[in-house]
């Protein structure tokens, strides 16, 4: 794992962090309340003796289910109850919070997990445009979208740095291609991290797609951008790019869980202090897949 | 297609969109049939032509068979209401006789079962939290 040893110098408790990869992702499923109530669901895996764990005290739609191997053969599953959604997933959609009949923009929205979030925290209300640029994810996209009820949403097919700005939007939920390594975790002697091809191009996307989204802010809007990768380049540095090139401000993030706050520098990059503002999430701190958030409005 | 009324779906019209909301209704041969997803969502405001099923017989509808329903209607379809619990789809009524029209590679019998495959009783809770 050479390339992680790139991040002792960024990553706290790194011997932690690097003894946190050799556990497995555990499961964590989220409880559709567009479709059944927490209480009858509970109830019903309980009969199965399936038993959840409450991940947060104030949010009862998030769970561990340590013993459930293959959610997808439930029941549950099919009737469009559960989803299995990495807990920093679901964060993401609840930092971002958009209000009930509010104008969504999702720019990078495949395979739904995500989007069928927002659709439950907007209770089924308002309009969510899930962004997917290519057509075949859509087809899974729709497939995740009505199996859990969403009736919100609208699919549509824009390069994500190229949607068009002929509208403004209340929320943008920005959860760009990245490297991806926050996913990796090294169960068996032969599992290796595999570098995503043409990693070296991604920033130069995640830039334009974050300048594209902050131009599709309303002047109250807010958008959240997101990786589930440790890179700097991606993360931080995107960011910075942004806060360079537009008058945009970070807004202090409230994700109800343990993260560590942004970092000021990197190689030969220095970064605003604002960055502070921003999150990033580790497998030995919350245990789920690594992730990167920036919530990001206009200045005013 | 069904969709939330509101007033931002004016916006989005001007948008290119690939699809919108959900399915309602799709062609089978000669037919219209309302889809699974939208039984789902809608199904339990139905007042009529509603089978109530147990395990054991979802189980033989899912394996391919007709199931007997002493139902009070004329052939079509009807909607299956597992434990009078849970709207899980359509099946299709003909001469007293009950089938699956639910969607074969989305709900599996394994689903139904007890499924101690699938559940590892001896698995702990990962240390970390």
């Amino acid at each position: 794992m050479q390339i992680f040893n790139d991040y002792r110098k960024i990553i706290p408790e790194f011997d932690l962090f690097r003894e946190a990869l050799h556990s497995p992702l555990p499961k964590h499923i989220r409880v559709n309340t567009l479709k059944t109530d927490v209480s009858s669901l509970i109830g019903s895996l309980e009969e199965k003796d399936v038993h959840l764990e409450k991940i947060f005290g104030e949010d009862d739609t998030l769970y561990l289910a340590p013993a459930l191997k293959f959610p997808g053969n439930q029941i549950a599953y099919f009737l469009g109850h559960i989803h299995p959604q990495a807990l920093t997933s679901c964060l993401a959609s609840i930092v971002l919070s958009p209000k009930k009949n509010s104008y969504v923009l999702e720019m990078c929205a495949a395979p739904g997990g995500k989007t069928s979030h927002l659709a439950q925290l907007m209770d089924n209300t308002g309009l969510i445009v899930a962004n997917e640029l290519y057509p075949s994810r859509h087809i899974p996209l729709g497939h995740t979208l009505e199996r859990l009820g969403v009736l919100n949403t609208t699919i549509t097919g824009y390069q994500a740095q190229e949607f068009p700005l002929k509208q403004r939007f209340d929320y943008i939920l920005a959860d760009v291609p990245c490297s991806g390594e926050g996913g990796f975790r090294k169960t068996t002697e032969n599992s290796q991290y595999t570098e995503v091809s043409e990693k070296q191009k991604l920033p130069d996307l995640q830039k334009k797609i974050i300048l594209r989204g902050f131009d599709l802010l309303k002047e109250d809007g807010e958008m959240l951008y997101s990786t589930c990768t440790y890179n700097p380049e991606e993360n931080e540095s995107v960011v910075s790019f942004l806060l360079q090139n537009r008058d945009a401000v970070l807004i202090p993030l409230d994700a109800n869980s343990e993260y560590e706050k942004g970092i000021l520098e990197w190689k030969d990059e220095k970064y605003d202090t604002e960055l502070r503002k921003t999150a990033r999430f580790y497998p030995h701190r919350i245990n789920s897949v690594g992730f990167f958030m920036a919530r990001i409005g206009r200045r005013r | 297609m069904i969709i939330k009324n509101g007033p931002n779906i004016r916006l989005a019209s001007q948008l290119k969109l690939s699809k919108l909301g959900m399915r309602a209704f799709h062609r089978v041969s000669a037919f219209i049939k309302p889809t699974t997803r939208m039984i789902q969502h809608f199904g339990y405001k139905s007042t009529k032509a509603k089978f109530g099923i147990n395990e054991g017989q979802l189980l033989k509808l899912l394996e391919g068979e007709s199931i007997p329903a002493d139902l009070d209607l004329d052939d079509g379809y009807v909607i299956l209401d597992l434990k009078n619990r849970w709207i899980l789809g359509l099946g299709l009524l003909i001469n007293g006789r009950v089938r699956s029209q639910l969607p074969r590679k989305e709900i599996r019998a394994i689903m139904v079962k007890e499924n101690p495959v699938t559940y590892d009783k001896h698995t702990t809770v990962n240390g970390y939290q």
